[in-house]
């Protein structure tokens, strides 16, 4: 028996469901980023496994390679605002830095 | 070749797991980037298996060699001191926590029964990897390989990849704006490098005596 794009999918979803698991449980900013970064590449699987099992255009390969791309300039902008937060907060608990919530 | 394939998946799919756990669940963020790094390897290790060379090598180069160095070089500025990381603020109610794993689990469970059903008959029909004989027309030989990822990106998708590499320029130049922001603040934690010239105890005695105190007298002018 080989691989099944099934197999490809769900590990995919459980990958995504921990990334969701982790942002949504962990107060550190970094850790947050992190989480992101894990249901980005869950979604890049999900990309190139349907590719694989369509291969007459690499139109998959091409969102995951996008994906990729804009990941790169998220995390670098959020690591930027990360530091920024710390040098002005001395922290980076997502529970402390609400001023814009109320 | 499914049988390799096969134990190739389960070895990168248990890694990507056990280090996405790791990754969420690790109480210092150094240990989390090192977590990461190992999911990414994992990761592209199944874009091996799907035959998708050249994106493994770019999830290797963008990934886990430049996304996840930057996570590390700021776990390094930021450093890991309890107050600093926000572990001190970590100990919410337990019960929100849990809250949060089990919002996760849901949406594991969710998404893959959508593709279940989305996916129909397609998800076990077909036996395995499309066989990639030579001999099979060459369509299965392309794939993956950096010639169809170029042609891809620099043909049909010229657009979009024309709109990426703005992003990352604005990008660059966004996150150096924002310590530009920073740097005009007034702030305690800026090195007083004007004083370090004054008081250099050499600069009085050797070479030129003269350009020494014209560099401290235009620092001190300079300073707000």
């Amino acid at each position: 028996m080989g691989n099944e794009l099934g197999h490809y999918l769900g590990l995919a979803a459980l990958l995504f469901g921990i990334g969701t698991a982790g942002f949504l449980a962990r107060r550190n900013m970094l850790i947050q980023l992190m989480s992101i970064e894990l249901m980005l590449n869950a979604v890049n699987l999900v990309f190139v496994a349907c590719n694989r099992w369509a291969p007459g255009d690499a139109q998959g390969q091409v969102f995951a390679f996008l994906v990729i791309a804009v990941a790169a300039a998220e995390a670098g902008v959020g690591l930027a605002v990360v530091i920024n937060l710390f040098h002005s907060r001395r922290t980076i608990s997502s529970d402390t830095i609400h001023s814009l919530r109320n | 070749m499914s049988g390799a394939g096969s134990v190739v998946f389960v070895l990168c799919a248990a890694a990507a797991l056990v280090s996405a756990v790791l990754t969420i669940s690790a109480r210092r963020p150094l240990r989390a980037a090192v977590a990461l790094l190992a999911h990414m390897v994992a990761l592209a290790g199944l874009y091996l298996t799907l035959h998708a060379q050249a994106l493994a090598a770019l999830q290797l180069f963008v990934y886990a060699g430049g996304i996840v160095t930057l996570f590390v070089m700021v776990v390094m500025m930021i450093g890991t001191g309890d107050s600093a990381t926000g572990n001190a603020s970590e100990q919410k109610s337990a019960r929100a926590s849990l809250l949060a794993r089990v919002a996760g689990l849901a949406v594991a469970l969710i998404f893959a029964v959508l593709m279940w059903v989305a996916l129909g008959d397609n998800a076990t029909r077909i036996p395995g990897l499309p066989d990639c004989d030579p001999t099979n027309g060459g369509q299965c030989d392309a794939f993956g390989g950096i010639a169809q990822l170029g042609h891809a990106l620099f043909g049909d998708a010229w657009l979009p990849f024309e709109l990426t590499s703005v992003l990352l320029l604005v990008a660059a130049v966004g996150a150096i704006a924002l310590h530009a922001e920073r740097r005009r603040q007034p702030s305690t934690q800026r090195l007083p490098t004007s004083s370090l010239l004054a008081s250099a105890p050499g600069s009085t005695e050797s070479g030129l005596p003269g350009t020494a105190s014209t560099i401290s007298h235009r620092d001190h002018r300079q300073d707000p």
